[in-house]
């Protein structure tokens, strides 16, 4: 009994700094999780509005204009995502994964010639955070997809390593 | 003794757990526009010598033609009692995307009026600069399709430059 009282004892005093630290903090602590920031591509021709964590991607009239043999209408646009932190500038890097959030079927999609599907693809395993990385995106339109509307949401995640 | 122990080591556990966090994030790009069908035409062969063929603008030079000479490459010469025709084929290709049209109507016109005495016809029907006359009206896309083209000289037609421009117009039907 004695035994067991004196080993409690001892592994409470061992624990109580973390519990007393929580108790006496009164700086606030720095906000260390991460957000999304998209980028235009330099020198792209295309329509993209950003505002923070999103980003609109305006293809405007998508005609086929590619020679009798060929069977897709291929844009390609050059789209930066820069992974940030809430507060600070610590540095770190981040895992970053993208995938189709939700697609009218008329295109498929591609980043950096990888093709997009709703299972996460990873695309950067270690982007630095606070820097901007390219991507390449290519939408294809293949020349027996219908004319109308198109629209699709590319959902970006970054998470620290 | 042992249940004690055990009590001890859980609840000292507990005060030792670092407060963990996942540093993770998203962001949405949508992506919008409007697909626009199409069509498009090439001129893939004629009669005499050409060059831009596969292309909406294709030329052929016949040379210099004469009703007692020889045809121009590609043509066949027949001579008649008061006139002479030269003979060949012109191909053309309409090519469709994003378009639910099954198939097209293809006209033809010339650029400008025809020399004194010069006849231009398509597929048996003589052009002309001020309508445009259809070839077909169940154009197969993707497909060439070939029609007759003739020149006919009357003999009375001066010796000179017979030169023209035929236009092919394609409208998804």
């Amino acid at each position: 009994m004695r035994k067991t009282s004196t080993i409690a004892l001892a592994m409470f005093i061992l624990a109580a700094p973390f519990v007393e630290a929580r108790r006496r903090a009164v700086a606030p602590v720095p906000d260390h999780s991460l957000a999304i920031e998209f980028v235009d591509g330099a020198g792209s021709t295309s329509l993209l509005a950003v505002a923070g964590g999103e980003a609109w991607l305006d293809l405007q009239k998508v005609a086929h204009a590619g020679g009798p043999g060929e069977r897709v209408t291929r844009l390609r646009r050059r789209v930066g995502v820069k992974v940030v932190r809430v507060e600070g500038t610590a540095p770190g890097v981040a895992a970053v994964r993208a995938r189709i959030d939700s697609s009218d079927g008329r295109a498929s999609y591609r980043v950096n010639g990888r093709p997009l599907g709703r299972m996460p693809l990873l695309i950067d395993a270690r982007a630095p955070i606070g820097s901007p990385v390219f991507h390449t995106l290519e939408i294809d339109v293949p020349v027996h997809a219908a004319e109308g509307a198109l629209a699709a949401a590319i959902t970006w995640e970054a998470t620290e390593e | 003794m042992k249940k004690t122990c055990a009590v001890v080591f859980a609840v000292t556990m507990l005060a030792l757990a670092p407060s963990a966090f996942a540093a993770t994030s998203s962001g949405t790009l949508t992506v919008t526009g409007t697909v626009e069908s199409s069509i498009n035409l090439t001129i893939e062969s004629a009669g005499g010598t050409t060059s831009g063929t596969g292309t909406a603008a294709a030329t052929s030079a016949l040379g210099s033609i004469s009703k007692f000479g020889s045809a121009p490459t590609g043509f066949t010469l027949a001579r008649g009692a008061s006139d002479w025709t030269l003979s060949s084929t012109v191909g053309v290709k309409v090519d469709k995307a994003n378009l639910t049209s099954t198939d097209y109507t293809l006209t033809a016109q010339l650029g400008s009026a025809p020399a004194s005495g010069i006849t231009w016809k398509l597929n048996g029907s003589t052009l002309s600069d001020s309508s445009a006359t259809t070839l077909t009206s169940t154009g197969t896309y993707g497909s060439t399709g070939s029609y007759s083209w003739d020149i006919v000289v009357a003999d009375s037609a001066a010796a000179a430059a017979i030169d023209n421009s035929v236009d092919f117009t394609a409208t998804s039907n």
